[in-house]
């Protein structure tokens, strides 16, 4: 590379034959390059925790990995420069570092048995061991004495010791940490990979030999007519979250294929579905093991789900019984419409009310496994799925359980043939205090209605083009913000939530997992709505207004203004661990670096290291090159004519001929044509410097509130310039940091380049951001490519012709002229846009009131 | 103001803790013998421990686990100069309530300890 060797000449050119100080300087350029790599990562970070972007907890961790080693990297290099001193900062970094670690590992993870546990022995408060579903009906059946089917657990220790049997743990975060929702297709191809691995896996001696135990202990195995239904219970699932429909189950699995069946419940917590919505909901893959839940099949006559109140509210206070004949799979995956029983809540529970579901097939336990379609027989077409008898059995049943929770359930449970009723699952119903409807009622007469049927599962409102959903298609082509339009309430489409403004099934009930998932992520859902495919068409704007069950032509903005909800964000696993980690990374304490606290033991995060190592390393290196130039030639100071204390360290060639190289040098013998055009910059009228610059005030522009001035004939706070006659290297003070800006400038080259760096600070996030985004526009503007990441700016121009090169660099004098007021100015967004349409007009005067430069 | 025990093998450690302690008003009280230090909790009323990991017969860890049978509301920190994930663990397993790094500052073992003193704290 031509840049490597122009810095290798450099470095022999001014160094030779001084080995220790030439080592010096590629210690020196080492700790700047990873302060660059340093910042970019801390504002990779933080943007991604300020913008909420959805990341796994490993994405995160990659991150800090790498950061880690950056900041080692600059440590290990400052302490290459001056041996004897900073030495205790690797302790400092060590500690730092540990505490990054701790804040992003789960504390809990064990892998010891008992690996399998029969649902009739697991203790009482198990859901760490046995997952949400497992815990919950075991203890409503030991407490309650309600029906469950036999059956037995293969503990979340189960699935750890699995992972670190077959030693999956580095493979899976390694995917993991490449997990970004947003792109098409993405999720699937890493989904396929995680599932392979699980799926490639062993399943360890002794889980094989506890699962056919599992099997003993449960008097399963023999006589276990129509298999076994196998389910997950992972931590975290049917709790806060319900992850409804989002894990695999197994039906008719003969006893024989446990082990078969077990990897393909494990290998189904990434699938694409679940993975996104565990990540979208702020889980964290090590805190939600997965258990899984092995029961005797029932062969059902009936089956169905029980909504102990209506979802949407506890005022509607009837019990909802949706049933259907055989399996309730078809029902909980939105495929068909159920019959449907009301009853009242108090007892002695009665039906109050009942309506034909409109399906016309059933789902029953195939010979040797699995689950086959048939068509309801004359009579099953005739008859409600569920007799009022065994409804009120139903609703008392779940209203005990309700009793016991304290909140109303989601109870699924079926009834073989010979009458009797099992319960399968009880979760609790999350019902928001103020329910999922609007608030108000709108007035919506002024509306067209394209479509007006079905039953609102979720309510709301919600606006966007529609997008009509083909069975099978690819979902990654669901736009943004679209209304999805489906012929299933398939639990699938959960993700692609992110996606939806709202959504409209022809089939589906609002007790299917699809529903579930709409309440907890607030999307307006309609279901039942017949010929919603053919009626509604891809493309079109509607507005769907779930409360009434209704679709309108065109986005009805008042309408859905009317029905907006604040959603709350909550404080999740994953943001709390992102947070506390950032802690430890992020804020920046060390920010004057004249003060008695700039120091190892005064360095808290990640940011006050990197802070700490480059302001050492520009002042280590001018030190050493003053102490060991020798031949005149060295660290001079710069008189610019500004009231800016700036050293000049010569890396040959950089004075013009007859200059006399002596302590202090004026900017007329600097014959780097970069140089000059960037102080040139900062002289153009508009600019305003004090007249004594022990008077520059960098406390007021850092807004850091002890009003302290400092005097800037210190070198802790002056600028310093590394130049040649055509390479320069100028950390440029920049309120309490430098600015980086690098700009080689040969005479006839194609690689000339200027590059400008410049990150934070150490005022709010808004204002930081607010000043990179005004330099990130001027920049543009002037040709540059800019790259803004958090409140880190990295601007780039390659191959500048030289009268262009001299012009970018005298826009870039001005903009580090101006900014030491830019936090004044620029209060919000839309000063920032005045600021820069004055910049672009050469107008370079900000727009400061005379009071508050008096102030300051 | 709290009662303070400190545990640690080095003299000079217990020192520094126990004068950073006492200015802000605690009885602090330290060990750099094991035995001792559990006896003294055992026979005295104590708020908070405050234990070294690498001591001389026993792991901190260890002692932790003896003073959470013998006064399981007890509180406690961990410090060490040899933070692993294993002890962090097994420290917060056995209940201590934070796990410090050493060399550790004036201000932030003065902020934890007020923090793990907090009523509040569960």
């Amino acid at each position: 590379m031509l840049l490597a060797h122009i810095f290798k000449y450099l470095t022999y050119q001014l160094f030779a034959p001084g080995v220790l100080l030439r080592e010096t300087y590629e210690a020196f350029k080492k700790a700047l390059e990873s302060d660059k790599a340093g910042l970019e990562l801390i504002a990779e970070l933080e943007d991604a925790y300020h913008t909420g972007r959805a990341v796994d907890l490993a994405w995160v961790h990659e991150r800090c990995v790498r950061l880690s080693h950056g900041v080692k990297n600059g440590v290990d290099n400052l302490i290459k420069m001056s041996p004897l001193r900073h030495l205790s900062l690797q302790d400092y970094f060590k500690k730092i570092d540990f505490y990054v670690t701790l804040s992003l590992t789960p504390l809990e993870f064990d892998f010891s048995p008992p690996f399998v546990i029969p649902l009739d022995e697991l203790p009482r408060d198990s859901e760490r061991l046995a997952g949400g579903k497992a815990s919950r009906l075991a203890r409503i059946a030991r407490e309650l004495s309600v029906p469950v089917p036999r059956g037995f657990v293969a503990t979340s220790r189960a699935f750890n010791y699995f992972c670190e049997y077959n030693n999956l743990r580095p493979d899976i975060d390694d995917l993991l940490a490449r997990v970004d929702i947003t792109l098409p297709g993405q999720i699937d191809n890493l989904s396929l990979k995680l599932q392979t691995l699980i799926e490639n896996a062993t399943v360890p001696p002794e889980l094989e030999s506890a699962l056919r135990d599992g099997l003993r202990r449960a008097g399963m195995q023999t006589g276990v007519h129509h298999g076994l239904a196998v389910r997950s219970s992972a931590v975290g699932e049917d709790s806060e979250l319900t992850f409804a429909g989002q894990y695999k189950t197994l039906l008719g699995t003969a006893a024989e294929n446990v082990t078969a069946a077990y990897k393909l419940i494990i290998a189904s917590k990434y699938s694409a579905s679940a993975l996104v919505y565990r990540i979208t909901n702020g889980l964290i893959d090590l805190e939600t093991p997965m258990a899984v839940l092995f029961l005797e099949m029932v062969d059902p006559e009936c089956s169905g789900v029980v909504y102990t109140s209506a979802p949407e509210n506890t005022e509607a206070s009837g019990v909802s019984i949706y049933s259907l004949w055989g399996l309730g799979e078809p029902l909980v995956a939105g495929e068909a419409s159920p019959d449907v029983t009301l009853l009242s809540r108090v007892p002695p529970c009665r039906v109050v009310g009942r309506k034909r579901g409109t399906y016309r097939e059933k789902a029953v336990p195939r010979k040797g496994g699995g689950v086959v379609r048939t068509d309801l027989s004359d009579s099953e077409k005739q008859h409600h799925s569920l007799s009022d008898a065994d409804a009120v059995r139903l609703a008392e049943s779940s209203l005990g359980i309700e009793s016991f929770y304290h909140a109303p359930q989601d109870v699924e449970w079926c009834k073989n043939r010979k009458g009797d009723l099992f319960i399968l699952q009880a979760r609790d119903l999350r019902i928001p205090p103020d329910g999922h409807r609007c608030n108000t009622q709108p007035a919506t007469g002024a509306y067209e209605a394209v479509l007006r049927s079905g039953e609102r599962a979720a309510g709301g409102a919600g606006g966007g083009r529609v997008f009509v959903y083909a069975p099978g298609s690819n979902l990654d082509k669901v736009p943004f913000g679209s209304v999805l339009v489906a012929q299933n309430a398939s639990p699938d489409l959960a993700r692609v939530a992110a996606r939806m403004n709202a959504a409209v099934t022809e089939r589906g009930s609002v007790a299917g997992h699809l529903a579930s998932v709409a309440r907890e992520a607030g999307i307006p859902l309609i279901v039942n709505a017949e010929k919603a495919t053919q009626l509604l068409k891809t493309g079109e704007e509607v507005t769907v207004y779930a409360d009434e069950a209704a679709v309108y032509r065109g986005i009805a903005t008042d309408l859905i203004e009317t029905c907006k909800k604040e959603r709350r964000r909550d404080m999740t696993p994953f943001s709390r661990r992102f947070r506390s980690a950032l802690n430890y990374i992020s804020p920046l304490n060390l920010v004057d670096p004249a003060a008695p606290s700039f120091t190892p033991e005064d360095c808290r995060t990640m940011h006050d290291i990197l802070r700490y190592v480059h302001e050492k390393a520009v002042h280590d290196m001018f030190v050493a090159a003053e102490k060991g130039a020798g031949s005149g030639r060295g660290v001079m100071r710069l008189d610019t004519g500004l009231p800016l204390a700036v050293y000049l360290l010569d890396l040959g060639g950089a004075l013009r001929e007859g200059a006399q190289p002596c302590s202090e040098v004026r900017l007329d013998d600097v014959v780097n044509p970069a140089l000059g055009a960037v102080f040139a910059g900062m002289c153009q009228p508009g600019i305003e410097w004090p007249e004594d610059r022990r008077n520059l005030d960098w406390q007021a522009l850092e807004s850091t509130g002890n009003g302290a001035v400092v005097s800037l004939d210190s070198k802790a706070l002056a600028s310093y310039v590394l130049a040649s006659s055509f390479y320069l290297n100028l950390n440029m003070r920049f309120g309490y940091h430098f600015a980086v800006v690098d700009v080689l400038c040969l005479p006839k080259s194609g690689s000339n380049h200027i590059m400008l760096r410049y990150k934070g600070g150490g005022a709010e996030y808004a204002n930081r951001r607010r000043r990179v985004d005004f330099l990130s526009r001027i920049l543009t503007a002037h040709g540059f490519e800019t790259r803004v990441t958090g409140d880190l700016i990295d601007a780039a121009l390659r191959q500048p012709a030289g009268g262009t090169l001299l012009e970018k660099m005298k826009i870039i004098g001005v903009l580090l002229g101006s900014t030491r007021m830019l936090d004044m100015v620029l209060v919000n967004d839309d000063a920032v846009a005045a600021q820069v349409q004055r910049f672009l007009t050469g107008d370079y005067r900000l727009n400061l009131s005379r009071r508050v430069v008096a102030e300051h | 103001m709290a009662n303070i025990v400190i545990l640690d093998d080095v003299a000079d450690a217990v020192e520094l803790i126990r004068k950073i302690l006492s200015r802000k008003g605690h009885t602090v009280t330290g060990f750099t013998e094991e035995e001792e230090a559990v006896a003294h909790v055992r026979a005295n009323s104590t708020d908070l421990c405050i234990l070294d990991i690498k001591l001389k017969k026993m792991s901190g860890i260890e002692v932790l686990a003896l003073l959470k049978q013998a006064k399981p509301s007890i509180k406690v920190i961990m410090l060490t100069g040899y933070p692993t994930l294993e002890t962090a663990r097994e420290a917060m397993k056995l209940g201590a309530l934070e796990y410090c790094v050493k060399p550790i500052e004036k201000d932030e073992l003065e902020e934890k300890v007020a923090k793990v003193l907090a009523p509040d704290r569960t």
